[in-house]
């Protein structure tokens, strides 16, 4: 009897407690959607305007030729006013970035000045923190050169994709007091849990990479990002499949991160509203064995599985659901932009589909130089996210020169501070960079591809199924 | 020269000096008994012999070789097997395992393996019947059998007893003693620990008297029994 | 004469019909669990159906549809828990102690095989293998592999603990068990944290059932002949692992070790050798599991181990630490377990609770139960059953 009283009385602790969790966690994943859910009207109409004035093809989501791109970043040119002193803006016909006028601090001596980074340089996701650790080095050698400092160096961390490593890392970066800006991270909750620190610290974070919403809306005036967020790459996603795939029946899955599950909610969200049946929506932080994940999908029978990850996860899992014999397409988010994911599906991975907020190298036309100085000193393409992280190197770099004229030396970090909400516009090798009031780039684009080749070194031909330009949502 | 002898030997457990300077000695063809009360040492001498505890002076000499710094397991290849006290046979093994492990250093394929499980079985009749019952399901008097029977299978010159007459009805005593008497008269030297000094000097040619880890009294078996502070002592008799 | 022709067939003839016995019968004890646990687990869930089917629709015929493959994702994952198992029984049953690093042990053979796969790649020896040979290759080499760790990581940090209390080598594992992931990623290198195992073109279904679907498609419940690979493997390990502990000389000599390790070396056994054998066949049977997961699931990390490790710990006590069946008959029983509540959970909380996340919550509660109502596990004897 009294075996079984325990044992009872061990049951209903648990149960109570997994009530306790329960009722927590439909709170916290539903933030994210209410917020989306409120902006998605104004974000489909800002992305049904911005595209038709960008192209003159009646769905938002055109098969992508050039000559889309091509006018879409003309309009982009033509509507930038002039950004921060000195820096006019430059053609864009593919010249180099150098050619522009920027702010020169040699007459400071400015040495000893530190630019932090963090990202996964090590574990499943290490090939998207040294891509971007590769395009911020490259930044601060090129540009911190030619700007005129004496020295100016990349303080590197390893978050490991890790919340809690990343906010140590970030009281390390905070006490460190040469750090002036820091660049990173690629994953939003990692993000979210260094911001607090950052903030504090009067450090200027500059994501290549973040695109969950918090990341900007919470951190005001800490947080500025180069790419798009996932309240508007959520229904890009979501308009793809509707349109293009002709999806009837979605199961959605993501990988529990802020980042994956914020954006599947969206793409959630945004598929109920246009009517499409969502079959199924789960989390999981499982990376190798997905059997539990898949057989509910083999049975729902969904035309298209959508899933809020990283390669990492994704990669096996698409291995594994073909070999099931599951047909459904795939379709991701910018997670997936990375040549490992087909190192770990192999031929599998042809035809998914993903959203990235960085385009294909031909997208940048002014990154030419930069894209073949990456080639020869890190012996491997230039990807996402290295174009982003020189250009957020840059703006930090920018914002120190600035902060530094205007101090007449060494400037604080609440200068740099303030000098950051000044870099307005500047010509980055991702195109005009502009950022609005709350750290977001304005606008950002799209792209969604889709993978041609099991081939890792393929990674670049992928094609481009369409490009959408957009402002981030309103308040 | 002896086959077994122990020269000033002084095994310790921890810090506890348990022989304190044992000098004895087994010639071939012979039954030495070793008599004591309860803590005198003779397990601790057997243990020693065995290899299991290591004399932190003195030697142990087999034919003349030194075996006191070898590993047990050495010690029986060199033909000195042991049963232990308390029996100690493996009670998930059944009889015919139990006799297996005990020829563990030879081959199974080895032809002289049937002859010696033949031999143990006609010196152990119950044994036959019982050969694949697990060894914990066995009597008190079948197990110490079993545990002789065992220590024969490895063709030991010499074979170590270790109190085999604990806990077993009288007349099965007498049954085991006339076994190893019988075992002795086949060639195996035996040197033979116990408590039950009556039947000990009974069977034996040799003996010793052990007190708290000393040797007091050395002598003929016959002339032992007739010791007059030995019979009061260990054999009741006033 | 008479008597010695007495005792040679009786000895012979013991020996084949106990062999056969004792080899075979584990076969039959699993699929005794297996057949029990599935109709037990099936019911159990038909029954939730039907109370719940009231407030949802479609939920029995959508338990129902889902069963078949469940129940073989379960026994894939059940195979995969128990072949790990036997190592941690194997060494339990000898020293009483829970080899925490075996865990560990099993993610080394997972990428020695797949480090073989990638060097034959890159020699181009590997095209022209029949895949077949290859996973026994890869089988072998890391079977060996993972066996010589195990006996160095006794060596070097169980053995010179074997006299002190029993938390210090424990404690001891579970470094070893730090040391070894890390030192494997360190290896291993940022490119290679996920290494892929070689495709082998093994993909081939084999159809079971047809089950028309309410989502309008039949739903093809078939298992892949990389599952068909890892139960045949697993069951040939044990089969294989039971004869070598009941039948040879050597087993029986891991057993006399494991019940008096003393008396043992009265034998003439060399009861450090057989201790370090035992190392190398539980590591060896470790190291074997891993390269069968990384055949079936393509991709290995250097954490595989950790979870897995807990979990066919978990098994093996559930099936009573010692026993080399109970371990099967523990890892598949989990894994079944783990497999209903995954999908059902899910299914049946309409995705409020996301079913993977909780399996491993079942499985450790049901782990507590096991303990509360039967310490000796499923197949265990009231006292501690050894090898």
């Amino acid at each position: 009897m009294k075996r079984i009283a325990s044992f009872v009385m061990l049951l209903v602790l648990l149960a109570s407690a997994l009530a306790a969790c329960g009722a927590a966690t439909p709170a916290t994943s539903t933030a994210p959607s209410t917020a989306a859910g409120g902006t998605q009207a104004s974000v489909a109409a800002s992305v049904a305007a911005a595209t038709t004035a960008a192209s003159a093809a009646a769905s938002p989501l055109a098969a992508a030729t050039t000559e889309t791109m091509a006018t879409a970043t003309t309009d982009t040119t033509a509507t930038t006013t002039a950004g921060t002193d000195g820096t006019a803006v430059a053609g864009t016909d593919g010249t180099a970035v150098a050619e522009e006028n920027l702010p020169d601090v040699s007459a400071l001596n400015l040495s000893g000045i530190r630019i932090g980074y963090q990202g996964p340089l090590s574990g499943p996701q290490a090939q998207f923190g040294t891509t971007g650790l590769n395009g911020a080095q490259l930044a601060v050698e090129q540009l911190g050169e030619q700007m005129g400092f004496q020295g100016v160096e990349i303080a590197q961390f390893d978050d490991q994709a890790t919340e809690t490593v990343g906010a140590s890392n970030a009281n390390t970066i905070a006490a460190d007091q040469n750090i002036m800006c820091v660049v990173g991270h690629i994953n939003s909750g990692v993000a979210l849990a260094a911001l607090p620190t950052y903030r504090d610290a009067n450090l200027v974070m500059i994501s290549p990479a973040n695109t969950n919403p918090r990341v900007t809306e919470e951190f005001d005036g800490t947080a500025y990002r180069l790419v798009g967020r996932d309240d508007v790459q959520g229904v890009v996603a979501a308009d793809f499949a509707v349109n293009e795939l002709q999806a009837k029946n979605a199961y959605v899955l993501h990988d529990q991160t802020a980042y994956g599950e914020g954006l599947a909610t969206v793409f959630r969200d945004t598929l109920e509203e246009r009517g499409v049946t969502v079959a199924g929506f789960a989390g999981t932080q499982e990376q190798s064995v997905f059997d539990a994940v898949l057989t509910p999908i083999q049975a729902a029978n969904p035309d298209v599985i959508f899933f809020g990850g990283i390669y990492s996860t994704v990669g096996p899992f698409i291995q594994q659901l073909r070999e099931r014999g599951i047909e459904a397409t795939v379709l991701g988010g910018d997670g997936l932009d990375s040549p490992d994911l087909t190192r770990l599906a192999g031929e599998t991975a042809v035809g998914t589909n993903y959203v990235s907020v960085s385009g294909p190298a031909s997208a940048y036309p002014q990154a030419a130089q930069f894209s073949e100085d990456y080639q020869s000193q890190f012996n491997a393409p230039a990807g996402y996210p290295a174009f982003q992280a020189y250009d957020a190197a840059k703006a930090c770099l920018l914002a120190i020169a600035n902060a530094a004229t205007e101090a007449n030396g060494k400037p604080t970090r609440e200068q740099v501070e303030a000098a950051m909400e000044d870099v307005d516009t500047f010509q980055g090798v991702t195109g005009t960079v502009t950022f609005d009031e709350e750290g977001d780039r304005s606008p950002a684009t799209y792209y969604v591809f889709e993978v041609v080749s099991g081939d890792p070194e393929n990674w670049g031909q992928n094609t481009v199924a369409g490009t959408v330009e957009a402002e981030p949502p309103a308040e | 020269m002896a086959l077994l002898e122990l020269q000033n030997v002084h095994t310790f457990y921890g810090n506890i000096h348990a022989l304190k300077g044992i000098s004895l000695a087994v010639n071939e063809g012979e039954i030495v008994t070793l008599i004591g009360s309860n803590g005198a040492g003779k397990s601790t001498t057997l243990r020693t012999i065995s290899g299991l505890l290591s004399p932190r002076q003195g030697q142990v000499l087999l034919n003349g070789r030194r075996i006191d710094t070898m590993p047990s397991h050495e010690i029986v290849k060199l033909g000195v097997s042991q049963s232990p006290e308390g029996r100690r046979i493996f009670p998930r093994l059944t009889v015919l395992e139990n006799l297996e492990m005990g020829a563990y250093i030879h081959s199974r394929r080895d032809p002289q393996y049937q002859a010696d499980l033949e031999r143990v079985l006609d010196l152990f009749p119950r044994l036959r019947e019982r050969v694949a019952q697990k060894g914990g399901t066995l009597s008190g008097g079948e197990q110490q059998m079993l545990a002789i029977g065992r220590a024969l299978m490895s063709r030991p010159h010499v074979l170590l007893l270790d109190e085999p007459s604990m806990g077993l009805a009288p007349i099965l005593v007498d049954q085991i003693f006339s076994i190893v008497q019988d075992i002795n008269k086949q060639g195996t030297t035996i040197l033979l620990v116990e408590q039950n000094a009556l039947m000990a000097l009974g069977i034996a040619h040799r003996g010793y008297v052990l007190q708290t880890g000393q040797i007091v009294l050395s002598d003929s078996a016959k002339r032992l029994s007739e010791n007059e502070t030995v019979q009061k002592a260990y054999l009741g008799l006033d | 004469m008479a008597v010695k022709a007495q005792a040679q067939p009786l000895a012979s003839r013991q020996a084949s019909v106990g062999t056969l016995r004792q080899v075979l019968a584990p076969i039959g004890q699993i699929f005794v669990f297996v057949v029990g646990s599935s109709l037990i687990l099936g019911a159990i869930v038909l029954v939730l159906a039907l109370l719940l089917s009231r407030t949802q629709a479609n939920l029995l015929s959508g338990v129902l549809t889902v069963l078949p493959l469940v129940i073989i994702d379960g026994l894939v994952l059940g195979f995969l828990y128990a072949t790990i198992a036997l190592g941690y029984t194997l060494v339990y049953g000898v020293l009483e102690f829970i080899n925490f690093a075996h865990g560990e042990i099993y993610m080394v053979g997972a990428f020695v095989g797949g480090g073989l796969g990638l060097w034959l790649a890159s020699q181009g020896l590997l095209a022209a293998m029949h895949p077949l040979l290859f996973v026994v290759f890869a089988l072998l080499v890391a079977m060996t592999a993972s066996g010589l760790l195990a006996v160095g990581i006794e060596r070097f940090a169980y053995r010179p603990l074997r006299n002190a209390p029993r938390l210090v080598p424990l404690i001891s594992a579970i470094g070893v068990s730090l040391v070894l992931q890390d030192l494997v990623r360190l290896l291993a290198g940022p490119s290679r944290f996920n290494l892929r195992y070689p495709q082998l073109g093994l993909s081939r279904r084999f159809q079971l059932l047809e089950i028309p679907t309410a989502a309008g498609a039949n739903l093809r419940v078939a298992i892949d002949s990389q599952s068909l690979i890892f139960i045949v493997t697993s069951l040939l390990m044990l089969i294989a692992l039971n004869y070598l502990i009941n039948v040879t000389k050597l087993g029986k000599a891991i057993r006399a070790v494991a019940q008096d390790r003393a008396t043992a070396s009265l034998m003439g056994i060399n009861v450090n050798l057989i201790i370090a054998m035992t190392f190398f066949i539980g590591g060896a049977l470790g190291g074997g599991a891993g390269v069968l997961f990384g055949v079936k699931y393509s991709t290995v990390n250097p954490y595989i181990g950790f979870i897995a490790g807990l979990k066919a710990f978990t098994a093996a006590v559930l099936g009573g630490i010692g026993n080399i069946t109970g371990a099967m008959v523990g890892g598949i029983v989990l894994g079944l377990l783990e497999a209903f509540v995954s999908t059902y959970l899910t299914l049946f909380t309409g995705g409020r609770f996301s079913g993977p996340d909780y399996a491993s919550v079942a499985s450790f509660l049901i782990l507590i139960g096991i303990l509360i109502f039967r310490p000796s596990g499923l197949l265990g004897e009231a006292t501690t059953q050894k090898v």
